[in-house]
């Protein structure tokens, strides 16, 4: 995949509707370039949650402009913008399996829908991202079978699946059972070679210490909008 | 994954056709509704025309009608009008001058009124009197019907202009009697005017028509006083009669015979005299026909009708004071309408001239739109590059310790290739005494590979050295024929195939002075003017790179294996585990050594595992830890330790940074792999086996009472482990970051990328490929 010249997603004085996102109704700026990875301390993840959807052209604003890989999500489409979220990867706290599939299908699902890729091709694909993760295989039970520590994994997998543009991270590493971090920052770290952008929402710092030197930012979401902390 | 995807969001095709139709398309159309408008309101403007032109054309037939009547009635007046007269002035005369009043009459009247041929007047005695013009002269003949006991005779006399009598003849009238005539037959026993049958006079031979009225004189003798007129002047008055270009009238009586009209003495010819056969002709006379037809269906008035895809305008009218005579005028359409027609014409040629302009008008708008199109494409193209460009910049601005020579700064080279699209970026430094290049970086665009340390010669290639020396950016399709790159593309270029090589010379400062502190070089570049400017900004960059180059220069040459000081190190220890019993060395110091070399290999499963063949594979082992042995010997390995599945070697453990350990160790794994290889393929068995190795402190010790083991660890041997691990591909020596560092400049290495290793962070790791 070619990198784009310019960021990834930006955000221009970007003003949330405080009624559909319960973000603070602040003018919003953030630049992320591609292969950057930018680390956002919060302390409430559903916050993370809906400022993730903004960066995904799924809150509204009622000013300024939302871009991702320069295409401004208000003048696009519903065919395009579908698209165009077809190429973030996300792993979020709001309860996002549906239950209604297996989770091997939920897994491959935006691949088979935004791409004309091989079953086999994704299926192969999926295993090595679901190895990876420590999951003897691709999951097939439907999701509220799998334990926590499984469904953390299948979130990773999910996320890191079909070479996304953009990575909206609510952290998988925080609470969990099983430590993700080893396959978690070697998949980032192979998206960020690719040229893909990522979002790390973090509740404290000491999470990504351990790889402090590859944070190219830290912002912090608060209710006073996003702040920059300066990296000590 | 965006060439996979169904639907591409960056694409603008839809956009771009879009603007094509509206670039194109509008004016195209706007052409087309101009011809439209001019064409509807040419065709209304036509319509209003023919329309008023028809209803003044009506207008006009109306009056030309009315004309034509008056004209007739005024024609036959001299027998309806006259006849009135006569019957009064001769009921009225004296019985002895009746005769004389009937010829005084009669003569004026013929001398006046040319159409009337003659006058009769016959009496219920038997009695006749004619006067008619002199057949053979231009005087008039009076002719008497006399009884005599001879018989009867017609006693004529002729009589000049001016009334004197030339000459009287007499000749035998036979069975003659008024009586029996249908001129006196049938008016007297009528009042008013009874018109007969056109017939054709005897004497002149024209057709002629009688009117005859009745009338008693004092006498009270019962008379018929008739007069012929001559049709013939009525057909030359309507064949006079201008009622269009090509309109005629003509008369018909009551049951359809012609009386007078265009073309009469045709119509004469064809009926051979016989009146009775003057009918309208349908091969000849089609259009006339038509309108009788109409007449006879509809009565008189207007009659518009289409004949043989032509429009026509007849008119019927009876005439007064006739035996229902009518008379019918015909037109074609045309002769009113052409007009219009031609000034339709005039207006569709203006309009023609008028489209032809709007085309053109419309063809300039289209071209200059998309010209407009095609230079907002080209300012969107250079905005992208003036982007990429300012991202490549922000890359290697952001690239840690780019100005230092102790780092990589691998991100030049790759961002030159991604802005430039050159299939090699290659960073040359001119070392300082200015004999030689040397390659600190080269990135293949198509492989994603880092390599470098290559030594370019001046006295190789003079000319190479020359071109960069000259320090202008040049570039040189086919590189292989040109004189001042052809070694340089002997050397360099041939391995990847290229063929266009960009030369930028890097001017900076080095110990030396100020000049040509190295060349920057690009292979199949799309070189471009716009380019110069950012090659320029990264030359700038290099050169102040370049500018910290001496501690490299010579820490490189510290860095030159001494082999001397290598052949006198102690005898390689190897673990009793699989060897030997432990020799201590007098080497060894306990705790941290600060640069160990680790090299572990990692036998695959399926090799040593197979309980079947294991007896089988005994052998081979055992061979291959000879040939370890031999090759620990050959380059003095410090240690040599067997855990399973792998195979550690390890040199430097010296308390001093040994120079030698690492290159001693890589040149020991690639002996290793060579004779792994070649042993496990004499024995068809696939070359299962991955070598990995890191360079850097690491803890060691020995362990235990009797015997005591050495033992080594840190995180140069977990890296070691992993690298071996994780190795891509059988038979393959993936390295750390560190141990390119160290051997860059002599062997070749791959680069496989950057990865997260745990405690260590992200890393890249290389591939080493083989000496230089």
């Amino acid at each position: 995949m070619s990198r784009i010249a310019g960021p990834m997603l930006e955000l221009t004085s970007a003003t949330p509707f405080f009624e559909d996102s319960d973000l603070p109704p602040v003018p919003v700026n953030l630049r992320l370039m591609p292969g950057e990875c930018m680390v956002i301390e919060t302390r409430d993840m559903t916050r993370a949650t809906m400022f993730a959807d903004l960066c995904s052209g799924l809150v509204p604003v009622s000013s300024g402009t939302v871009r991702m890989a320069g295409l401004d999500w208000a003048s696009l489409d519903s065919r395009r913008s579908n698209a165009l979220r077809g190429r973030i990867g996300r792993i979020t706290r709001r309860a996002s399996w549906t239950s209604l599939f297996g989770v091997h299908v939920e897994l491959m699902l935006r691949e088979l829908h935004h791409t004309t890729r091989s079953i086999e091709d994704i299926t192969s694909e999926t295993l090595r991202i679901s190895e990876r993760f420590g999951l003897p295989g691709i999951p097939v039970d439907t999701a509220r079978q799998l334990s926590y520590s499984d469904l953390a994994r299948a979130e990773c997998v999910r996320a890191f699946m079909g070479s996304p543009d953009l990575l909206l991270l609510a952290d998988p590493l925080e609470g969990g059972t099983v430590d993700l971090s080893t396959p978690f920052l070697e998949s980032l770290t192979e998206a960020r070679d690719r040229g893909a952008a990522a979002l790390w929402f973090v509740r404290d710092a000491s999470v990504w210490q351990a790889c402090r030197d590859t944070i190219n930012a830290q912002w912090r979401l608060a209710d006073d909008g996003l702040i920059t902390v300066r990296m000590r | 994954m965006a060439s996979n995807e169904i639907v591409d969001p960056t694409s603008t095709a839809d956009v771009s056709l879009r603007r094509k139709f509206l670039h194109v398309a509008v004016p195209i159309i706007g052409v087309l509704l101009i011809l439209a408008t001019i064409g509807g309101i040419g065709w209304h403007t036509y319509q209003a025309t023919r329309t008023g032109v028809l209803k003044l054309t009506h207008q006009l037939l109306v009056s030309v009608q009315r004309y034509v009547v008056q004209d007739v009635t005024d024609y036959l007046g001299a027998a309806t009008v006259g006849g009135v007269f006569a019957r009064d002035f001769i009921s009225h005369a004296p019985p002895a001058v009746t005769r004389n009043a009937f010829y005084a009459y009669g003569a004026s009247m013929l001398r006046l009124v040319p159409q009337i041929q003659s006058y009769y007047l016959g009496d219920q005695n038997g009695g006749f009197l004619l006067v008619e013009r002199d057949p053979t002269g231009k005087g008039l003949e009076y002719t008497e019907l006399r009884n005599s006991a001879s018989g009867n005779t017609f006693h004529h006399e002729f009589h000049d202009e001016k009334g004197a009598v030339i000459r009287v003849t007499d000749n035998p009238a036979a069975n003659y009697d008024p009586r029996t005539r249908s001129w006196f037959a049938g008016a007297i026993k009528k009042d008013g005017v009874v018109w007969s049958s056109p017939t054709i006079y005897p004497t002149t031979k024209q057709l002629v028509i009688t009117a005859s009225t009745s009338l008693t004189g004092s006498d009270e003798v019962p008379r018929v006083f008739a007069v012929n007129v001559s049709l013939n002047l009525l057909s030359q008055f309507l064949d006079g009669l201008k009622i269009s270009q090509t309109g005629n009238a003509i008369i018909l009586d009551g049951s359809g015979h012609i009386i007078a009209g265009h073309n009469f003495s045709r119509v004469v010819a064809r009926s051979g005299n016989d009146p009775a056969k003057m009918l309208i002709d349908p091969q000849t006379q089609p259009v006339f026909l038509r309108v009788y037809d109409q007449y006879r269906v509809r009565g008189v008035g207007s009659h518009p009708f289409r004949l043989d895809g032509k429009n026509y305008i007849g008119m019927a009218q009876t005439l007064p004071s006739t035996d229902n005579w009518v008379l019918l005028i015909v037109a074609p359409e045309s002769d009113f309408a052409s007009f219009a027609r031609q000034s339709g014409r005039e207006s569709l040629q203006f309009s023609a001239i008028i489209v032809v302009l709007a085309i053109l008008l419309a063809g300039l708008l289209a071209r200059q739109s998309r010209r407009t199109e095609r230079v907002s494409h080209e300012f969107g193209r250079q905005k992208a590059q003036t982007d990429l460009e300012a991202a490549a910049l922000q890359q290697v601005a952001v690239t840690p310790g780019l100005m230092d020579v102790t780092e990589e700064a691998l991100v030049l080279t790759e961002e030159l290739t991604r802005v430039t699209g050159a299939r090699r970026a290659s960073l040359w430094r001119m070392l300082h005494d200015g004999t030689a290049l040397i390659c600190d970086d080269n990135f293949d665009a198509k492989v994603e590979g880092h390599s470098g340390g290559f030594e370019l010669s001046r006295k190789d290639m003079e000319e190479f050295f020359k071109l960069v020396d000259a320090g202008a950016i040049v570039t040189i399709d086919g590189a292989a024929a040109d004189p001042r790159t052809v070694a340089f593309e002997r050397f360099v270029m041939r391995d990847a195939g290229t063929r266009t090589v960009t030369v930028c010379p890097v001017r900076g400062t080095n110990q030396v002075g100020t000049g040509i502190v190295g060349v920057i070089t690009l292979e199949d570049a799309r070189f471009a003017p716009y380019l110069v400017y950012f090659l320029e900004i990264v030359a700038a960059i290099t050169a102040v790179r370049f500018s910290n180059s001496t501690e490299m220069t010579d820490s490189q040459k510290d860095a030159a294996p001494d082999t001397s000081a290598a052949e006198s190190l102690p005898e390689p220890r190897f673990d009793e585990t699989l060897m030997q019993a432990p020799k201590v060395g007098g080497e060894i110091g306990q705790g941290l050594y600060p640069s160990v070399a680790v090299m572990v290999i990692a036998f695959s499963d399926p090799v040593m595992e197979d309980d079947q063949t294991g007896s089988k594979l005994l052998p081979l082992i055992d061979r291959i830890a000879g040939e370890v042995q031999d090759i620990a010997r050959r380059y003095n390995l410090f240690s040599v330790k067997v855990a399973g599945h792998r195979l550690i070697c390890m040199a430097g453990c010296t308390k001093d940074p040994d120079p030698t350990a690492i290159w001693r160790l890589a040149e020991a794994a690639l002996s290793l792999r060579e004779t792994c290889m070649l042993v496990l393929s004499t024995a068809n068995i696939e070359p299962i086996f991955t070598i990995g190795m890191d360079f850097g402190p690491a803890m060691g010790g020995e362990l235990g009472g009797n015997p005591k083991i050495f033992n080594l660890w840190g995180e140069t041997v977990t890296l070691a482990e992993l690298m071996a691990q994780g190795a891509p591909d059988v038979g393959t020596i993936e390295v750390t970051e560190r141990v390119y560092q160290a051997l860059r400049s002599r062997y070749l290495f791959r680069s496989r990328g950057s990865f997260y290793a745990p405690r260590s962070g992200t890393g890249r790791v290389y591939v080493l490929a083989t000496r230089r």
